[in-house]
Formats: structure tokens, sequence, C-alpha cells
């Protein structure tokens, strides 16, 4: 059985997550322009704040400490072109309300999309039953509206912009991708985006509202030469508005597509093994997110179920790696305004020189741990209840110049995309997939690799980061994590790095016939 | 639980009404319950009713879906609307439609879908499944200290489907799993995690909770001591689970979806040679009593058995409507669907025919060689068929399973790996869920490792 957490880009996956409305501003009525600045209780949930107050109060009707209860109102849709036309055109509307009872770390959790008060009543009754008191031992304290910081500041939320504003965006790309190469014999386009309206409401009296937009833009290429067929694909976005273009052209993200498809026409088969590794800036943090960045879920660590657990203030890395899990860069894919739990999001510092400084924390695992939680309690939606998850997490930069890095390997592999990867918490075993790669000849980046898997374990591998890079980049908000069955948007940037030693898995092998 | 049926045939006649050449509605109901157990205390209980529609409008050649939770009348028919408007920004393509008329119909044989001992289990006993189950786990070896959550999960389902063509049909579901997770501890403090489930539609054919217990924990104290193998091309043991998902893939490169958008490693291969002729792989939607079985698939397509790859040799493409009008084929009744989506091509009950070789006599045969256990990773290229991923097995030497392998990686390309198929196993069971395969002995795979 497989027990793993993994993060991937783009794909399906993340596109049911990430989807987008194109058409609400028109055909909703009293959908605002930009975001909402009346009470999303009245203009999404219809429900007043007293019924809140009931719901919460039967919630801890058997004895549960603490209920809260999470509203959300999800408007989604996704533009797909493909052969030069609109292929499909989709829009949905996701509402519904999660009610959770705490008592210690036991949780009961109920949700319905039938906003109804008896629909929440009875919820609250099926999440009361994780106590088994007769009578209440907490009361709900009254409520008080919580100020969020916006740190997703939009000029024009993609929701409510014009179609023809975003068919000109995706043809730009369509048209740019078919003309970088004549063997580009297909190129399909995707416009996703939402916005999601939350109310979150606890039993000690905290409220508040925000309102999450999120968008996603790919291209997807296939690429043949008559004997082989390539894909290559490119996504960008983030938790910004339509000015997302003014600094990211549309045609680049077409290109980039069409480039890494017609690179990979002439990829060359890898060797299986043990091989010196240079990671290239921005996805490689991949590595950062399932070699450190699972395990330091402190969920996991209350638990003791990680190789991390009980090992803060011990070195766990080399003396270069200072790696921080950050909610606050505007705009950026993983950052929040606020936890799924009412907590500000902050920065993190999870391992500092080395050494493990802390864990990511989300209510119930700061009160296991008797810590402060970090605002790091986060869930997929409504029907989820939240638990510890990254926000944006990375490396902070070193000393070196990539072509300093480069130049120190005299044979190796320069990886630069990847696709996704997955992590083992307990042991620590983490693979990470590779898109883009090529192999080093003397310090040198020369023939392009057939995408491979690299494997190590965590906290060994992050002993052999040998050279960090001063050159920090974050992704371009491709990036989807999964947790137990719940996916939620996160961001990752690192520098170049080179980790001297790391399992490549290639076909060939040296000595033998190749399968 | 509701009856949707007046719902969807009144809302496809609202859209017909208002426009639409030609549209259909998709409804799915469920009550769903499941409760995770660590170390006997319950750590979570969740019990939730859940819903959802999708309604899909052609006009004019162009196509356009939509969905909600929300069932409110208004909420509904504003949606409705909605759709008519949204279809006028999608392209005309003179493949879109419902599916053939004559094709449209519930499977007449008897299928067995639905466990009422299943619907009518209370949650206590549920509860007191999985502490037997994790009690059997923790108590298999004394190395074992820890568990990593063990889980009962059930779920009733409804799914209704009206078009426009007439088609109006129903059918529910039952289904439920028992998981254990466990952690186990080396004398050197090196952690290893595994587990084992049970899955099913019908309660009196799960495994007992104490036989997944003891399963959990004899994979997770297998998995003590394990270490990276050397770097090599050898042959290769592949355990059912990650067989099943070899032949994802090929059904995936099958699929009519993949084919058209020539994303597949398989295009222009029907009539050809795609793997060894020991290799038979059918999709069957029919199993009277199957974990996958229905009546009818997402777009109102009777079920029906379907042979992709017949000794080797790739019999045909897999449809929904519209990849096998651009295919020029007919629907094979593969059409999936989600409330949230359009239909897209899916397997049912996908299977690997059974061999005649036991599982032991298959790792016997073996001098020296893998027995690849799982499989990790995104690494997986479905148009190339090349994948490399990470892996974790035993090292077999002399016919004998010796040490535990992990960190190490595994690559090929999954048309060469069905090609090299040397001997099937006769372990064949849709008891872990569908697609299933039974154990397969693949000649040469690459094993990267020190």
């Amino acid at each position: 059985m497989k027990r793993r957490d993994f993060i991937i880009k783009g794909s399906a996956a993340a596109a049911a997550v990430a989807a987008s409305d194109l058409w609400v501003g028109k055909l909703l009525a009293g959908e605002p322009a930009i975001m909402p600045s009346a009470s999303l209780l009245d203009t999404y949930f219809h429900v007043n704040r007293t019924d809140i107050g009931k719901v919460l109060s039967a919630t801890l009707a058997k004895g549960a400490e603490f209920a809260d209860v999470f509203f959300e109102y999800r408007i989604t849709s996704n533009l797909s072109f493909e052969e030069d036309a609109v292929k499909s055109a989709r829009r949905g509307v996701i509402q519904g309300v999660g009610v959770r009872a705490v008592k210690g770390d036991q949780i009961g959790f109920a949700f319905t999309e039938d906003l109804s008060l008896p629909s929440m009543l009875e919820a609250a009754g099926a999440a009361a039953v994780i106590a088994s008191d007769n009578t209440a031992k907490s009361r709900v304290a009254g409520m008080t509206d919580s100020k969020v910081k916006n740190l997703y500041p939009i000029a024009e939320l993609a929701t409510s912009t014009d179609l023809n504003k975003k068919l000109a965006f995706i043809k730009e790309a369509n048209t740019a991708a078919k003309a970088h190469n004549s063997k580009i014999v297909r190129v399909s386009v995707g416009f996703n985006d939402e916005v999601k309206h939350v109310a979150y409401a606890n039993s000690d009296g905290v409220y508040w509202e925000d309102s999450q937009p999120l968008f996603m833009f790919t291209a997807f290429c296939i690429a043949e030469d008559g004997k082989t067929r390539e894909t290559g694909y490119k996504g960008g976005g983030g938790r910004i508005g339509m000015e997302y273009f003014n600094k990211t052209k549309a045609a680049d993200i077409g290109k980039e597509a069409a480039r890494l498809a017609i690179v990979n026409l002439s990829a060359q088969e890898a060797e299986a093994g043990v091989q010196t590794v240079v990671l290239g800036q921005s996805e490689s943090a991949v590595l950062l997110h399932e070699a450190v960045g699972h395990g330091l879920e402190a969920d996991f660590n209350y638990k003791k179920l990680s190789n991390y657990s009980g090992r803060v203030g011990q070195k766990v890395a080399s003396d270069q790696c200072t790696v921080v899990d950050e909610g606050l860069f505007e705009n950026m894919r993983g950052t929040i305004n606020v936890d799924d739990e009412g907590n500000a999001p902050q920065s993190t510092t999870l391992i500092e020189n080395g050494v493990l400084r802390g864990y990511m924390n989300d209510r119930i695992s700061s009160l296991q741990l008797g810590v402060k939680p970090s605002g790091n309690g986060r869930r997929q939606a409504y029907n989820h209840p939240p638990m510890p998850r990254m926000t944006n997490t990375y490396l902070r930069p070193g000393k070196y110049s990539a072509d300093e890095i480069l130049k120190s390997v005299k044979e190796g592999i320069y990886a630069k995309g990847f696709t996704g990867g997955n992590v083992d918490i307990t042991k620590g075993d983490f693979t990470f997939s590779c898109s883009e790669c090529y192999r080093i000849e003397d310090g040198k980046i020369t023939a392009p690799l057939k995408g491979v898997t690299l494997v190590g374990n965590g906290p060994d591998v992050m002993t052999k980061v040998a050279m960090v890079g001063n050159d920090l980049k974050f992704t371009d908000g491709g990036w989807t994590c999964g947790k137990n069955g719940q996916m939620v948007p996160v961001g990752m940037g690192t520098p170049t790095v080179k980790v001297s030693e790391i399992t490549v898995g290639g076909t060939k092998v040296r000595g033998q016939n190749k399968a | 639980m509701q009856d949707y049926k007046n719902l969807a045939a009144d809302l496809v006649a609202a859209l017909k009404k208002q426009g639409a050449d030609a549209a259909d509605v998709y409804i799915v109901s469920s009550t769903n319950f499941n409760s995770t157990v660590r170390l006997g205390k319950i750590e979570r209980l969740q019990q939730a009713t859940s819903k959802g529609l999708g309604m899909r409008v052609i006009k004019n050649g162009a196509m356009a879906n939509t969905f909600t939770t929300d069932f409110q009348g208004r909420a509904v028919s504003d949606l409705a609307r909605e759709t008519l408007e949204i279809v006028k920004i999608s392209s005309p393509d003179k493949h879109n439609g419902l599916a053939p008329k004559e094709l449209l119909g519930v499977y007449d044989g008897k299928l067995t879908m639905f466990d009422e001992s299943l619907a009518k289990l209370a949650p206590e006993k549920k509860v007191e499944l999985i502490r037997a189950a994790e009690d059997a786990g923790l108590k298999y070896d004394k190395r074992i200290k820890n568990g990593n959550g063990s889980r009962w999960s059930d779920t009733r389902s409804q799914v209704t489907l009206a078009n426009s063509d007439g088609f109006l049909g129903q059918y529910q579901t039952t289904a439920a799993s028992l998981s254990v997770g466990l952690l186990a501890e080396d004398e050197d403090g090196t952690k290893q995690t595994d587990g084992w489930y049970t899955f099913g539609r019908f309660f009196n054919k799960l495994d007992a909770p104490e036989a997944v217990g003891k399963e959990a924990g004899r994979r997770v104290v297998a998995k003590l001591g394990g270490r990276k193998s050397k770097s090599a091309v050898v042959p290769v043991v592949v355990d059912p689970q990650v067989a099943s998902n070899l032949i994802s893939q090929i059904f995936g490169a099958a699929s009519g979806d993949s084919v058209y958008r020539r994303q597949s490693f398989l295009v222009d291969k029907v009539g050809q040679e795609i793997g060894s002729p020991l290799v038979t792989i059918v999709d069957d939607a029919t199993i009277p009593d199957g974990v996958a079985s229905r009546p009818f698939d997402g777009e109102g397509v009777r079920s029906s058995r379907v042979t992709v790859v017949e000794n080797g040799v790739l019999k045909q493409y897999i449809c929904d409507s519209y990849s096998a009008r651009r295919l020029n084929l007919k629907p094979s009744g593969n059409a999936g669907r989600a409330y949230t989506s359009m239909p897209f091509v899916t397997s049912t009950n996908l299977y690997l025919k059974n061999g005649d070789t036991s599982p032991a006599d298959i790792i016997k045969s073996v001098k020296s060689g893998l027995y690849l256990s799982a499989m990790f990773g995104s690494g997986m290229n479905g148009v190339t068929g090349d994948f490399s991923q990470g892996a974790t097995g035993f090292w077999i030497e002399n016919g004998e399973l010796t040490y535990p392998v992990q960190e190490i990686t595994i690559a090929g390309n999954v048309m060469k790996a069905l090609k090299n198929v040397k001997v099937v196993g006769n372990d064949l069971t849709f008891k872990l869920g569908a697609p299933a395969s039974p154990t397969l002995l693949i000649d040469q795979m690459t094993v990267g490792g020190e």
C-alpha cells in the first residue's frame, strides 16, 4: 500500500483544483468586478450569524473542546483550446460548509452542500459524536471579526474578464508554439481560474472572510520527427489577475512548451546509478518539498511518524542549507491571507544553516507540541478538515554563481524541469521526476537526456548539498501538493544547487546491455 | 436517498426548450462515512451526504458544460440559462454530440452492485472493525512500534443520467475499504512504514480485519533492513499491484482520447503485436459482482465486455462517443463521467488474464533479479511509454527473496516491458480493486541503485 505525499505540476489533477470562471462577471447577478466588499455571508451563503452560533453550539453539545465551520462558495471555470478552436467551455459553482468538532487531537467532521439550518444542524450532530459526554463542556464565544491583510491585490480579476480578452492570450500562445518549429504537430492551451469565497467561524469567537483568486495558464505541445513523438508543457499563474500578462507574455508560455518538446525529441538515454546532479534554479525546489517539507509538517512529528521527529536542534542538512516556508509573498500560488483555521501566515524557518529549527503547524499539532500555530493549517475545500501543509517553501540563496557550480562538475547531470515528486515521510525516501535534463561534461551542459527520476533519502541527500547558488527563483504558479487525499496549491523556489551524490533512474547501465 | 430522476429529466427538457440541440444531465449523490483509528484511539470520525449536478449542452455543433452542488430550483435554472450562454463561446465541432441512439441502454444481465448490509452497518461496528484490524497488526511483531492510522471508509452512491434522446437511467452502488497502516523500527532506529487493505462492494466479501492487520504487519516487518541494490539490467518479478499500474498505462494509451490527440505510444498500432503472446487484457463492465461493474456508462451507452489486447495483439481503441467519431469507431461503453466534467474514456473492471504459474514458482525461476513491490513518482510518459520511477522491492537470489531493496529506480518502456513478459501468474484477484493483474515476470528492466 502506498502512503506517500506528493507534488505535481499542472496536469489534470491540478486543473481540477484550480479551475476558473470566464463568464461569471457577466452572467452572475451581483458578482463584483474586482472583489466583494459586502459580507460574504449575505452575498453567497445567505446564512446569519445567529444560526452560525447555533451550529457551533450543537457541534460542542457532546463535550468537544473546540468547533469550527468553514463556508465555501467557489466559482470555477476552464477554457480549453485545441486544434485552433475552443474545444470546451466549462463553469461551475461548488458551495458547501464543513463542520468540525475537536477534542484533543480527535476530530469529528461532517459537511453538507445544503446550507439550510436543519442540514447544518444535522452535520453538527454528526461531527459532535467524536465526544461522548452528555453535556457541553465548552461554550461558543461572542463573534469578533478578524481583519485580514490582503496579500493578493489584483487589478483585474480573471473571473470577471471578458472572454475575448482571454481568447486573445490563448491564441497568442497557440500561434507562438506552432511557429516555434515545424515539428510541433499539436498544441493545447488552457485558461483555468477560480475565485473561492470563504467565511469561517469558530467557538473561540473568531470570524473571518477571504476571497481567494487563483489561475493557471497552460500550454502543452507534441513534437514529432517521423521516428519519435515527445511532449513539452509550461504553465504559469498564481493568486493574481489578468495583469499577470503585463510581465509574462502568453506567447512565451506557448514557445517554452514547444521548445521543451523539441529538446526532448533528441534526448538520449541516461545512465542508471549514483551521479553528481546540479539542480537548476526554481523548479528543483521539488527536492525541498519532498526531502524536507513534508517530513516537517507537524502532524507527522507529534505522532512520531516522520524521520525528522524529535530532531529539532539537530543537524539535518549541510551548513549551506536554510529552508523557509513563507505564505506571505504577494500574488504567489501558495500564499494565503489567513490559514483555514484563522491563523495568519508567517515566515517559518524550518532549517537554518543545516540545523532543524521547527515544524509547520496547524491548531491541533501546535497544541500537541506546545508551540504557536504557524499559519499552516490548510484544507482543500469545505469537505475536508484542515491539516499542516506547506505554503511557499524555498531555499535561501548561497554564495556561488550558477556558472561556478556547473564548472565544478566534471561528469554529471543538470536537471532543470520537473513533473513532480513524492515521499515516504517515515523513512524519508523520496523521488522526483525530471522533464528537462542534460548531461554535464567537463563543466559544460551537453546532450539532453530522457526524463529521469531521481531518488534519495531526505536527511541523507540534504547533507550532500555541496554548493548553493546565489540565484534564488520561485516557480511560476503551476504546482499542486497532495497529502492524505487533499490537494492544495503551493509555491516554491530554490537557487541552483549541487548535490554530490544522488541515484538517477536511467535505462543504461555501465558494462551491461541496455534493456 | 433522494431520487433525482425527475430533476434530471425535467432539466434536460428545460435545456431543450431554451434552445439546446442536445443535452444531458448527470447527478451523483452519496452518503459517506470514514473513520481513522491510531493506536486504538479514534483520530477522526466523518459522516456526510454529498451531491453534485452537471449539465452539458450541444448547440450549433458547439459544446459546454456547467455544474453545481446547489440543487435549489433557482440556482439550477440560473445555471441552465448560463450554460446556453457559455456554449456560444465554444467552437463548433462536427464530432460533438450525444452517444449514438442505438447504443443507449441498460445492460440486461444481472449486476449486483448494492449491499444492503453494508448500508446498514452501524458506525460503532465499523470502529470495532478498525480496532480489531489495527490491533492484529500491532501484535504481529514486537518491532512494530507505532501506527500510521488505520481506516474504515464506506460510501453509498447513486448515479442518475438523462439525455435528450430519451435515455433515463439510474443505479446505486456501495463500496467499503478497511486499511491498516503500521510503522516498524530496526535495532538501529531506522523506521519503515507499510500497510494493507481490503476493498469491495459487499461487506461479506471483505477480508477479515485480523487478516488485513496481519498482512500489514508481515509487509512492514519484511521491509526492515532495506538497502540499495547495485545498478543492473535484470529480470523483474512484478507484484500484482505494480502490474495493474502497467495495465492502466496500456489502457490509457489505447484510449480514443489519447489516440486522436496522438498523445499515445499506441497510435497506428491496432492489429499489431504490442506485447508478449501471453498477454490478454480485458475491460469488462458486466462482471456480475465486479468491483467496477455498471449497467451503462457516463453517456448512457449500454455496458459490455471489451478485449483490449489478445495474445499480445492490440485489438481496438477504447472510445467514448467523441473520440469514436474522431477515429471513425464505435463507442465501447467506456465513457467516464463526473458531475464536474465532460465525458472521458475510462476503464471499469480492467484486468490482465490469468496465466497458470503460481507466484512462488515465478520467484523460484529467477536466478538473480528484483521482486518489484511498488513504484512511485510522476516519471511515466504516456506519449512515449518511457518510464523512470522510484521503487521498492526485494532482491531475488537463486529463486529466493533475500534482502529488501529501497531507494532505487526502475526504468524502461511500457511497451517493451509488455513484450518482455515471460510468465503470467495465476493470482488474479479484484480484492484490491480494479484494474487488476496477476504477478508477471518481465525479462529485462533497468534497476538504478549504487
